[in-house]
Formats: structure tokens, sequence, C-alpha cells
């Protein structure tokens, strides 16, 4: 009996360890190759490119998902980014990450730039915009959760929070909105109806 | 060409003398190249020529039964992390069904939560060949979602499926004229000088 638990218990460890190895993120090998094949795309010489490899290896580290890294980068190249605008945006998607913010929206923004073929030095600013406005928006939440209020939601109602700085709602206003809606327990979708009326 | 790595797992034929003449040649060529294996085979010969140097000493009779009478009984037994695994076997099994129900649970909670809504975007262009939507859900990529010509007088249409959240999107005429939703309640700067309808998806 104690034998057959023990080999129960070792198949399904086994079992596991396996689904992991294949589930788990790709290898660090696997990582470069395909940046390196993005990178090919562009027109980086070989310096540009050890950077930018640098700071894509700099960005995983801090948490920023493989493909939204990848994406910034292939982004970066289809818009026709230097290495600087390019090592800009992946520097603040870095910073995002490391701040615990969601780098989501501010890929959107690289991506509504280059997809309408904006001039790259603009889409970097305005990026860098929305990448503001979330930080703003984290600042107005730990302020209210250190008033005492209870943010729940916090990975729901941060983004539009941002979204609703961004579209221009003043961050006072944009503070008593929240606190009344915190107070009142409303869930983030009245949030959302409140911050964009 | 041999890498160390192969001269390693080739070393101790070579010292034995099992190699052809070419893989001996070979490995040669790889020593007296790289300084690292160099040291390793001068190292290793010296070794092999000071142990052959010890005289061969006789095993005293009954050497086995005299180490075996000094070890205590247990360590006749299965070591005590075998011993550890098969009563562990139960509660571990145990934690692992309760770890995976809570992972599922939570899961469900957070897939309930943030469930997609449909959400059916509507636009009047008559004169367009061709209509795409573009916006933070869909990488602002015109191939990704086309509307579809639903009747004569030209209305187009298209139903997407969103998480909760506040969207910035924009419709895309014959792939190059970007247009704003007019039915949007909406409407916000995009920062590049244009502008990008809103659409809030309740949760």
């Amino acid at each position: 009996m104690r034998k057959k638990c023990g080999l129960v218990f070792l198949a399904l460890l086994g079992g596991v360890l396996f689904a992991g190895a294949f589930a788990g993120p790709v290898s660090g090998e696997t990582r470069s190759r395909s940046l390196e094949r993005v990178l090919a795309k562009g027109m980086f010489d070989a310096g540009e490119s050890a950077r930018l490899q640098r700071a894509f290896a700099a960005a995983r580290q801090a948490g920023v998902d493989e493909r939204d890294a990848l994406a910034l980068v292939g982004a970066g190249i289809e818009g026709e980014f230097d290495a600087t605008q390019s090592l800009r945006v992946l520097s603040i998607a870095t910073q995002l990450a490391l701040e615990g913010l969601p780098i989501e929206g501010f890929l959107a923004k690289v991506e509504e730039g280059v997809s309408k073929r904006v001039d790259a030095d603009l889409v970097v600013k305005v990026a860098e915009h929305r990448a503001l406005a979330l930080n703003q928006a984290k600042l107005i939440l730990n302020a209210l959760v250190l008033q005492g209020f209870s943010v729940a939601d916090r990975d729901e109602v941060l983004p539009d929070l941002a979204a609703a700085l961004e579209a221009g709602r003043k961050p006072e206003d944009a503070r008593a909105i929240l606190a009344e809606a915190l107070q009142s327990g409303d869930r983030p979708g009245a949030i959302r109806r409140k911050l964009f009326p | 060409m041999l890498y160390c790595e192969d001269v390693e797992l080739m070393l101790q034929d070579y010292l034995n003398g099992y190699l052809l003449h070419s893989q001996r040649e070979l490995v040669e060529g790889h020593v007296h190249g790289c300084g690292r294996c160099r040291d390793l085979v001068t190292g290793l010969t010296r070794m092999e020529s000071r142990l052959d140097g010890l005289g061969e000493v006789e095993v005293p009779a009954g050497l086995s039964r005299s180490i075996l009478a000094a070890l205590p009984p247990h360590a006749y037994g299965p070591p005590p992390w075998r011993r550890a695994l098969t009563w562990g076997a139960v509660p571990a099994l145990a934690l692992l069904l309760v770890v995976v129900g809570f992972l599922a649970r939570g899961r469900l909670q957070i897939q309930g939560r943030f469930a997609a809504r449909e959400v059916e975007i509507v636009l009047s262009a008559p004169q367009a060949l061709s209509v795409a939507v573009v916006g933070d859900f869909n990488n602002w990529d015109p191939q990704r979602t086309r509307l579809v010509r639903s009747n004569h007088e030209g209305l187009w249409r298209a139903r997407l499926q969103l998480p909760p959240g506040v969207y910035q999107y924009s419709f895309v005429l014959d792939g190059s004229s970007w247009v704003s939703d007019p039915l949007a309640k909406t409407m916000l700067s995009d920062g590049f000088g244009g502008k990008n309808s809103v659409i809030i998806v309740d949760g």
C-alpha cells in the first residue's frame, strides 16, 4: 500500500514537472532567438542590437511579458524608430513593470501611433504621457489607501483611472469621485461610469 | 574539430590507448592547442603513473563482513528520504489536490469577473469598399477586425468580444482613411492630432 502511494505521488510529481517543463516560459535560448529574429528586420548596427538586447533582458527581468516586450521592439521597427527611441520605450516598459503597473495600455499607444504612421518622436512622447497617467493613477490609489479606503479591484480600477486622467479629468476630481465611489462600495463597472459620465 | 567537452568524454579512452589512430590525432591536435585540456591530460597522466607506482594490497579475509557488522542496523533499510517520501505521499497528494482546487476556483472567479461582453459596432459608410475597426483591443492592426457590409445602404457591422474596461478605437476605411465613430458618446484627442472614439464596456 505504502509503495503504491509512493508511486502515485511520484507519478503525479513527474506529471506536474513534465507539464511545467512544456507549459512554462520559453528557454533563454528560444527567447533570444525570437528577439534576434525581430531585430533582424530593423536597421540596427551590432552595437545598437546589443544595447537593445540588454534593454530587452532588463525588461524581462523586471517582469515585462515576453510577448509584450517583443511587440514593443517589433512596433518600433515597423514605426522606423531609431535605436534611442526603441531603447526609450523598452526602458519605460521596464519602469512600469518595476512599479507594478500594467504595460498593455502603454504598448497599445505605441501600436496606435505606429499604425497611424505618426512620427516616431511623437509616438514615444505620447506613449510616455500614457505611462505618466498610469503612474499618477497609482499615486491617487495609494493616497486613498493611506486614507483608509480599501481598493479591492485595483487591477481593474487603475487603468480606468489612468484613462480618465489622460482624457483630461483633473486628478483632484478623479480622487474625489473615487473616494465617494469606494465609500459607497461601488464595483469597478460603476466607478468606470462615474469617471466617464 | 573537437571541443573541450568532446575531449573530456574521450580522455579516458585516450589515456588507456583505446582510441583509433584518427581519433587519437584529433584529440592530440586539440590538446596541443588548448591549455586547459593540456593541463588536464598532464595531471591525469601524472596521477595514473603515481597510482601505478603503488604496490598491490591484499584484501584481508572477512573484510565485507566486518564492515557490515560495524554499521547500525537501520543502515540496511531504505534510505531516510525514501521512507519520508513513502509516508509523505498521502498528505502531499491531499495538499496537491487542495492547491489545485483553490487555483481552479480562483481562476473561475477571475474569468467570471473579466468575462468578455459582446459589443456591436456599426458604421454607415456607403462609399467605402472596406471598413476595419482598430483599437486598444486589437493592437491597432487594420488587418485584424473587418466590418461586414450588412445592407445596400452601406451599413457596416462588427461584433467584438471585449472584457470590461475603457477602450479607444477608430475606423479605417479602404485601408487608409481614419474615421471616428459618429455614434460614440465619448471622443478623445489621440495625442497625435486626431480623435479616437471611446467605448466603455461594463463589468
